[in-house]
């Protein structure tokens, strides 16, 4: 073969310089050739990469611009750009969390439901697969910003009992709002934490002491509720309702005010990420139960365990040795792929650093934030990931 | 300019979605007040306003793309700023357009000004001036408001008409041009207010590299001779009359042409002497420009910035001597 | 009569097995019907009230964008080409069953009641005799008399469709890169991207298999900072400082933003097929290399001659679920302001005041041109695990 001739004189001919010919030298001699190769590239980048303005400090003037989701930070106009940036990452968290979560519950649903003996629920499954894994999650997430879009205009919003606002503005949801008085039971909660872990970890000491069972989930759970619970009574109530509504202004206008919003770019953004995500979510189910032992069901069947005790008990805690690791794939490409809120105006952190490029030119620095955000993003979901993976393949089964 | 001659054809950096300034039409080709500069430009430096590569750019790409080359000129409804000129590393050659920013609101909205405005959502363009402006006018008057921004003008425009924003500011020529094609199925454009108040001053004009002073000057006196000739009553229809037969000596310079036979004046541009005269045969003045693309929206000239400085206006050309 | 109650009656056992096994399957399929057609009713009630203007009009946009007028046949050039060796492949390879063919026909009777015009009637028979004629002369033919020799061809010109495509786009002061857009500028950026990251991941994945540290650290860390950060990120690198990084020789640092999209693309390809080669070379047991070391033969040449070909033949299905990730990905091309089938989609329903409203039917349409794209390849993988047994165990 002609590739396999020019590597052969390749290698005699450098057989033939004799320092060469022991493997060792070899080796090395030809990693350094590569490292000064490499050198040589990353020097290229680094000297034109100088050319360009490279500082961080534009991020301490004044931002300028507002942001239409505020969450957890106070961001207004006057705070600095890096502020506005960690508002973008708040929203970026915030959106990952819940779709992770969402993710999670969706696509084990589907990925049972896909092995359903229920003809008509493996076949819903399916469909969902098939349609939604082969549809860009860009079309997508446009689809459910027009589908929340056509919700009733403000002026029609559907207010459920008074107790909700459902809008194309976003849909409220009644919401709880501290008192003074939370303070006081938040410190009783807090106690009643601690306390319940002291018990637990007495609790376990004694057990294994003693040999005898204890129930040390059990107490420190009733520990726990039992003394919020009295914390409740004790402080009053400490929270207030605060209950969404929509009413005209002097103008005649319709506002919408009180409650939790979950805008409409949140939630088709939300939906989009979940739906998109879940279906592969559902693939690694199906095909880690598919992966376990049937005798592993019919044991369970023999045992006389219920289909649902069946696939909690005994499928899902065995599925989930095989299921962490590309789930774990799964949350990066969600976390990544939140960044394309940038086309339906949800302020996440790759849309902000947009308009602080827009606003400020540097773009290589801000870049290297972006990246150095999401690899860190990316870093924490999988250390969590792998903490719960000992977890779970600790317990030999 | 070497490099747009050696290449035969010009790019130019546009709108694709703006009626009257710059939009696609269902063939392909461009249209508008921006697409006829660039065909001026065109015109002078290659002698033929179809030799246009025409690049519709968003808010946000536009200024990467002149900065990078990916365009040679800017033509966008680009406002001139001081960040822009300097940190940006462009430059604006002259105002074609004066603009300001507004804020459109529903009629039925009750809103007269923008003080009246409180807790109101906002749609705006990213990566404008107008998202800083905005921020600007409701902080200066300390009301609160929710600004929601777009990366393009489409979705915009979807979320205002189901009402998804009370508010939608940008350009006032942007304005008027959406208001005049709302559909009717939303309530037509009487549904819709531009409130009174200008939030910015929105000077739009052609932008090129900095550093580039041969071709900046081209472009700057491309603009400037569409105004003079307007100015001295030269357009597309009567411009070969007026070179063979130049009523005066100033219009004899700016056409490329000798008066009274005598020596035709060269100020060096590089490009042919007559390049005005193309220019004009071509795609015509600057009255003309605007009569054609602007003057449809209902965006009247007479008693606003951009009627000529001998009417009041602000349009201005120095001599061409 | 029998037979009709035994039909009945197997009927009546069949929906009993599958869906009412027990109460809580029984209540589960109610509840499915229920929602299920409230869906259907939802959907029927947007199709009853669906006006599809919006999209007939811009079917030119949504295919081909703004690529000038009297260029649509090399659209259909590009069509044919492809449905001649998509056709002769399945021909020479596959086995298709009469459903197939039924599917087939369907969608493209679909996509061509969507876009399809009088005048393009011929064009459309053209591609009915193109895509079903190579099939036949492959199977009853090539397949008996010339196998290996219409093998290799059809291998090549695969290889060399990208090149084509390209060659077809710019033959005959063709339109420029920047004015390809629509469906087409999807198809050739996901292609590009591909076939030019391949070689580059191929690299790569032995890069992060090798024994060198030095390249193998430089593998991992090009491949996990690659990966690490959203397409939409680096596509943004690209517009904003890729220019002033690339060497000012051939014009390079002025190319136009379709061969910067193209060039991050494969870039970022690179990264994830990289990955899969070295899944690939992972799932090759230990024993083929250690024999080929009995044998006596080099590294180099044991990797090249048995371990890659095992490799790749290994991850052929995989690099198709990669290029519909990367077809599907294309769709982000809008952050560098091209215009492809989804932005185009985008911006047709705000074109014209009587659009209004309108723009579910244009996105459902798009939506439907990357599915019936996706899904199709993503069977074309599914057969292809199938035919070479992986995954059986």
């Amino acid at each position: 073969m002609f590739r396999t001739f020019i590597f052969q004189n390749f290698i005699d001919w450098i057989d033939r310089i004799s320092f060469l010919r022991k493997r060792k030298t070899r080796r090395i001699s030809f990693q350094l050739l590569f490292l000064g190769f490499l050198g040589l590239i990353i020097w290229y980048f680094v000297s034109k990469a100088l050319q360009l303005d490279l500082g961080f400090s534009h991020l301490n003037s004044r931002a300028g611009f507002g942001l239409s989701h505020t969450f957890f930070i106070d961001y207004s106009s006057n705070d600095s750009r890096w502020k506005a940036y960690f508002t973008g990452v708040i929203n970026t968290i915030r959106i990952c969390s819940l779709g992770i979560l969402l993710t999670t519950i969706l696509g084990t649903i589907m990925g049972v439901a896909r092995l359903s003996s229920n003809f008509l629920i493996s076949r819903i499954s399916a469909l969902y697969i098939e349609i939604l894994r082969n549809t860009p999650l860009l079309v997508q997430i446009v689809f459910w910003q027009i589908v929340f879009l056509k919700l009733p205009q403000i002026s029609n919003a559907i207010t459920t009992g008074g107790y909700t606002a459902i809008s194309n503005r976003g849909i409220l949801i009644p919401w709880i709002e501290a008192n003074p008085k939370f303070d006081i039971f938040f410190a009783i909660v807090v106690i009643a934490i601690l306390i319940s872990i002291f018990l637990k970890v007495f609790l376990n000491r004694r057990e294994e002491e003693k040999g005898q069972k204890l129930y040390s989930n059990f107490i420190p759970l009733i520990m726990f509720f039992g003394i919020s619970l009295l914390g409740l009574l004790f402080t009053g109530i400490p929270f207030n309702w605060n209950i969404p509504s929509v009413a005209q202004n002097e103008f005649g206008t319709y506002m919408q005010s009180g409650g939790f919003e979950l805008s409409p770019e949140f939630l088709a953004l939300l939906f989009a990420l979940v739906l998109y995500t879940g279906t592969f979510v559902t693939e690694i189910v199906r095909g880690s139960i598919q992966s376990l032992p049937k005798g592993q069901t019919e044991a369970a069947l023999a045992l006389g365990f219920s289909s649902y005790q069946r696939i909690i008990l005994v499928i899902l805690p065995q599925a989930l040795r095989s299921i962490i690791p590309p789930l774990t794939n799964q949350y990066l490409n969600l976390t990544k792929n939140s960044s394309l809120a940038v086309v339906i105006a949800y302020p996440d952190l790759f849309m902000v650093t947009r308009t602080i490029i827009n606003n400020s030119g540097h773009a290589l620095p801000m870049f290297f934030v972006v990246l150095f955000t999401y690899l860190s993003l990316s870093l924490i979901i999988s250390l969590i990931m792998n903490l719960l993976n000992r977890q779970v393949t600790k317990v030999r089964v | 300019m070497d490099v747009v001659k050696e290449r035969g054809e010009l790019k130019c950096g546009v709108n694709d979605n703006l009626t009257g300034f710059g939009v696609v039409m269902p063939d392909g080709s461009f249209e508008g007040f921006d697409i006829d500069y660039c065909k001026a430009i065109a015109a002078a430096i290659l002698g033929d306003s179809s030799k246009v590569e025409y690049v519709p750019l968003t808010a946000s790409a536009r200024f990467t793309a002149l900065g990078s080359g990916e365009i040679d000129v800017l033509i966008r409804n680009t406002t001139w700023t001081a960040s822009r000129d300097r940190e940006l590393a462009q430059d604006f050659t002259a105002t074609t357009f004066y603009d300001g920013q507004g804020m459109m609101v529903y009629a039925d909205s009750g809103y007269k000004t923008i003080e009246d405005m409180s807790g109101a959502t906002v749609c705006v363009l990213q990566g404008t001036t107008t998202e800083l402006n905005l921020d600007d006018r409701f902080t200066k008057s300390g009301i609160p408001y929710t600004p929601l921004t777009f990366e393009t003008n489409d979705p915009l425009q979807a979320a205002f008409e189901e009402k998804r924003c009370d508010g939608w500011t940008t350009d006032k020529s942007g304005l008027a041009s959406k208001r005049a094609e709302f559909p009717a199925s939303a309530g037509g454009p009487d549904a819709l207010v531009v409130l009174a108040e200008t939030l910015s001053k929105e000077p739009l004009g052609p932008l090129t590299r900095d550093n580039d002073s041969e071709f900046y000057d081209v472009v700057q006196w491309v603009v400037f001779g569409m105004m003079q000739a307007e100015e001295s009553g030269i357009n597309s229809s009567n411009v070969s009359s007026m070179a063979a037969n130049p009523k005066d000596p100033g219009m004899a310079r700016l056409l490329g042409v000798g008066f009274d036979g005598g020596e035709v004046q060269d100020f060096q541009f590089g490009i042919p002497k007559d390049f005005m005269q193309k220019v004009i045969s071509q795609v015509g003045n600057y009255g003309e420009v605007y009569d054609r693309h602007l003057v449809p929206l209902g965006l009247t000239r007479e008693g606003s910035f951009n009627a000529l400085w001998t009417d009041g206006g602000l349009i201005y050309a120095p001599p061409f001597r | 009569m029998r037979l009709i109650n035994e039909i009945t009656r197997d009927g009546f056992f069949w929906i009993k097995e599958n869906l009412f096994q027990s109460y809580l399957n029984s209540l589960m399929t109610l509840l499915i019907v229920v929602f299920i057609g409230y869906l259907f009713l939802d959907f029927l009630g947007f199709l009853i009230n669906a006006d599809w203007t919006v999209v007939e009009v811009n079917r030119r946009l949504l295919l081909l964008g703004r690529l000038p007028l009297g260029n649509e046949i090399r659209g259909w050039l590009i069509l044919w080409f492809s449905m001649i060796l998509i056709s002769s492949s399945i021909g020479i390879w596959g086995s298709p069953n009469i459903k197939d063919f039924l599917i087939i026909f369907i969608i493209s009777l679909v996509i061509f009641f969507i876009f399809g015009t009088l005048n393009s009637i011929y064009h459309i028979l053209i591609t009915y005799l193109i895509s079903f004629s190579p099939y036949f002369f492959s199977k009853y033919f090539l397949r008996k008399k010339y196998f290996e020799l219409s093998k290799r061809v059809l291998i090549f010109s695969w290889i060399l469709i990208i090149p084509i495509f390209i060659i077809i786009l710019l033959i005959g002061n063709g339109p420029k890169p920047n004015l390809w857009g629509g469906f087409l500028l999807n198809i050739i950026l996901a292609s590009v991207a591909i076939v030019a990251g391949f070689p580059l991941g191929l690299i790569l994945g032995l890069g992060r298999a090798s024994s060198f540290p030095v390249i193998k650290i430089a593998s991992t860390f090009y491949i996990e900072v690659i990966r690490g950060a959203p397409l939409v990120a680096w596509l943004l690198l690209a517009w904003f400082v890729l220019p002033t990084f690339l060497p000012n020789l051939f014009g390079l640092n002025e190319v136009s933003i379709v061969v910067r999209a193209m060039i991050v693309l494969s870039i970022f390809a690179s990264a994830y097929i990289a990955e899969v080669i070295r899944g690939g070379l992972q799932s090759i047991p230990k024993g083929q290399l250690e024999a080929a070391d009995a044998l006596g033969l080099s590294t180099i040449d044991s990797t090249f001659n048995i371990i890659l070909p095992q490799a790749i033949r290994v991850v052929i299905p995989a690099l198709v679920s990669t290029f519909i990730a990367m077809f599907k990905d294309t769709s982000l091309v809008f952050i560098l302001a091209l215009t492809d089938l989804l932005q185009v989609g985008r911006l047709i329903p705000e074109q014209e005041p009587e659009f209004f409203g309108r723009q579910l039917e244009a996105l459902l349409v798009v939506a439907f041109l990357f599915w019936v794209v996706s899904i199709s390849l993503s069977n074309l993988s599914s057969r292809l695990e199938k035919a070479m047994g992986i995954g059986v165990r």
